[in-house]
């Protein structure tokens, strides 16, 4: 799809997320052992063929800045195009520039100055190996304005907090924008949609005049009337990371093979940031089940059910159990972690016992030493 | 086009066929052998060239080079990359009147000269490409300058009983060599050449070209050029280097290499945030540890499934060991299968490799009382074990073994 461009919304509203985005956009959440949240909407878009990506930040984007770099890892680190950057630019300060219409008002010379004809909007907090192809070609097909990656609320395989929900006819044509809680909605958005770019420079400028709050739940259910919007269903594992259950459910979630398969491979691999991170060294008395673990670890007690990032370092006799592990982390010999979520660079120090809850893991903060 | 002149342009010999690894080198160049899970030989002195400051190298090129232009690629996974140096391929060439392969690492060299010259260099940084070590050139060649020395030849002390395996290096109290010895049978020096040469490229230049004036000559670093140079008196200094070092020449000496990594005893860390050992990864998943698994003892890389047991074991990315399936003392390079019930001891495995079900791979030397009689096995690139097939030990598989009942 060389005729289509890409906004990626990182600049969007994280509060439901504590703790871990009060240092970073979700974008960047670290998640899966060794990617970041954004990598799955990047690889998506590259995968099908997308080489424009305009990427929208608000604040604390350094960690976002410093994981996409020039963007060679995807591929677009390109001599025309490629992936631009999108701070706020001459933008009213008293608001938050936390919504995709902001984002859009305040990118409207990137939208001027792009060519292409068609644009893709994503929300970067989605997990999912997307097969956007598919999505251009039932919008192209359906001759619709505007098509939405939906699931179907039936379907088993979504997970996580959506937050628009979409009713739909028979022709799969939507009638109706709701909240996504909402029981007359047959179909959730992914938070991924397409259009014409002549199309969304105008909804921009109508969005501008008319003050319009949010993209989806204020200006498209006042416009509809005047509008085709379709849907395309998602097929395979999608999580809306949204809450730190989100987060942990869906961390937990890539335990499954079939998962991962689909996570991982369905349409198309998922990039990230590469680093020359040496393979996990596994000591004398490791004993690791059901657990994934990235490149630059060491392992020297128990690992169950457990995520482990990058650069981490594992006591002899520590055991993490249903745990998370955020990169360059250090778990100091025989201490234990039970349901707990460590942001990167924690130091747990020796012997320390640290248990959270089922349903709500304990975080411990980022470059924290806990001993207790 | 103006350039900024190096102080030192760094030449690795990557041209070798590796012909004691034949059945790894088959396809590819030994510098392109997969070593240490995620890493490549190459990517040792890439990395070592980089980390001593280092930034324009030439890969001398001749057997099956296309796996090895690959990965080398524009030179970006070690910050080769460069506008101005940076790692160029160099393969041999054809010429308005004459064209000829590479004779000799001399040759290789000498062929050259005008790759070398665009970048006016004070020294020229003559490396192998079949190395395992981590070492600062800078060191080498701050020590060079100290001695005004012609040539700089880097040396490490080996037990004298290994030292007829090697080309022997007899210095003064100085440093000064005073003669060679290559694979002498009663060896006066216990320090091995470690095929690191520093030369002042203005002597180098004219050696070359004088050196390739010699009908005689093989063309050749070590039987022809050095031992020239040192005859006519130039003035050749040993460097000492302490530290790891292995030539992973052999079936033998790769597979201990690779074990090597497992072993904490051994000083070599590929994970000193200082000196890192950078090299080009896969978009892979991180790798996956299942319910059923016994993982212990080893180094695995992302990508990698494992199901079963695992034990002193190198896993390279992407392999996946299947439920039941037991891996001891092994070194398994990139997306090999093995698969439920298989039995792989003391082997390597190469690339793409598929072991069938409840096939054996290899055994372990206390099961042999006669020690003459057992060895590692190796199986080449992209082969198939049958299910229940036997690879005994000490055997090298070229082909496809056919499934057995």
């Amino acid at each position: 799809m060389t005729n289509s461009f890409a906004l990626v919304f990182a600049n969007i509203d994280n509060s439901t997320m504590d703790l871990f985005t009060a240092v970073r956009s979700v974008g960047a959440l670290p998640f899966g052992a060794r990617y970041r949240l954004i990598d799955f909407t990047l690889s998506n878009l590259v995968n099908s063929g997308v080489d424009t990506v305009g990427v929208a930040v608000r604040e604390k984007y350094q960690s976002l800045l410093d994981h996409i770099g020039t963007a060679r890892d995807w591929d677009l680190d390109r001599r025309s195009g490629g992936l631009t950057f999108l701070p706020p630019f001459a933008f009213d300060q008293e608001t938050p520039y936390d919504t995709k219409l902001k984002a859009l008002i305040g990118s409207e010379s990137y939208l001027r100055n792009n060519h292409a004809e068609y644009v893709f909007l994503c929300e970067p907090d989605v997990v999912g190996n997307a097969d956007l192809d598919g999505l251009w070609e039932a919008y192209m097909e359906n001759g619709d304005d505007i098509t939405y990656l939906t699931v179907r609320c039936a379907g088993i395989n979504h997970h996580g907090s959506f937050k628009t929900g979409l009713r739909t006819d028979g022709n799969g044509r939507v009638t109706e924008i709701l909240k996504a809680d909402d029981p007359a909605a047959e179909r959730l958005s992914v938070g991924v949609c397409v259009m014409k770019r002549s199309l969304l420079l105008d909804l921009t400028v109508a969005a501008k005049l008319n003050n319009y709050k949010y993209f989806d739940n204020d200006m498209i259910p006042r416009l509809m009337e005047n509008l085709k919007i379709g849907v395309f269903d998602h097929e395979g594992y999608v999580a809306k990371i949204r809450t730190r259950s989100d987060y942990y459910n869906a961390s937990m979630d890539l335990l499954k093979s079939d998962v991962r398969r689909d996570v991982f491979f369905r349409y198309g691999h998922i990039f990230t940031k590469t680093y020359a991170d040496v393979p996990v060294l596994y000591g004398l008395d490791s004993d690791v089940k059901e657990s994934l673990i990235a490149d630059g670890s060491s392992v020297g007690g128990t690992v169950h059910q457990s995520i482990i990032f990058r650069r981490v370092k594992l006591g002899k006799g520590s055991r993490i159990v249903s745990s998370i592990v955020m990169p360059d982390s250090v778990v100091e010999d025989g201490a234990e972690l039970r349901y707990v979520i460590t942001d990167k660079d924690v130091r747990v120090t020796a012997g320390a016992k640290i248990i959270g809850e089922p349903d709500r893991p304990r975080i411990l903060i980022k470059g924290q030493t806990y001993s207790e | 086009m103006m350039r900024h002149n190096k102080e030192c342009v760094a030449m690795l010999l990557a041209g070798g066929q590796g012909s004691r690894l034949e059945v790894l080198t088959k396809k590819v160049a030994k510098p392109a052998v997969h070593f240490g899970g995620k890493y490549r030989i190459i990517d040792f002195t890439l990395s070592n060239c980089i980390n001593s400051g280092i930034d324009t190298v030439g890969v001398l090129t001749q057997y099956q080079p296309l796996e090895l232009i690959k990965y080398v690629g524009s030179g970006r996974a070690w910050g080769l990359d460069r506008y101005n140096g940076g790692v160029h391929i160099l393969p041999p060439y054809a010429r308005a009147k004459s064209s000829s392969w590479y004779r000799g690492t001399a040759n290789a060299i000498c062929q050259n000269l005008e790759f070398i010259d665009e970048f006016s260099p004070e020294y020229v940084l003559v490396l192998s490409g079949d190395h395992i070590y981590k070492m600062d050139y800078s060191r080498m060649i701050a020590a060079h300058k100290k001695n005004k020395a012609d040539v700089t030849i880097s040396v490490i002390n080996v037990p004298r009983d290994e030292a007829s395996r090697f080309g022997i290096v007899i210095s003064d109290e100085t440093g000064r060599i005073t003669e060679f010895e290559e694979k002498p049978k009663n060896p006066r020096s216990t320090c091995a050449s470690m095929g690191v040469y520093l030369f002042s490229w203005k002597v180098l230049k004219d050696a070359l070209l004088r050196d390739e004036a010699d009908p005689d000559s093989e063309n050749d670093f070590g039987k022809n050029v050095l031992p020239m140079l040192l005859g006519e008196g130039a003035r050749m200094f040993t460097y000492q280097f302490e530290g790891y070092w292995k030539d992973v020449g052999t079936l033998d000496s790769l597979w201990d290499a690779n074990m090597d990594l497992i072993n904490p005893s051994i000083p070599m860390s590929l994970d000193d945030p200082t000196f890192r050992i950078f090299m080009k990864t896969q978009a892979l998943p991180p790798q996956y540890i299942s319910q059923d698994a016994v993982i212990t003892n080893s180094f695995v890389s992302e990508g990698c499934e494992v199901y079963g047991n695992v034990d002193f074991t190198v896993l390279s990315t992407g392999v996946t060991v299947k439920k039941g399936a037991m891996v001891q003392d092994s070194v398994i390079m990139p997306d090999a299968v093995i698969e439920e019930g298989a039995v792989v001891q003391y082997a390597i495995v190469g690339s793409g490799v598929h072991i069938g079900k409840n096939a054996r791979v290899g055994a372990r030397p206390e099961d042999y009382p006669d020690r003459d009689k057992w060895g590692i096995s190796v199986i080449g690139y992209d082969l198939t074990i049958g299910d229940g097939a036997t690879v005994p030990c000490k055997k090298v598989v070229f082909e496809d073994v056919p499934e057995k009942e």
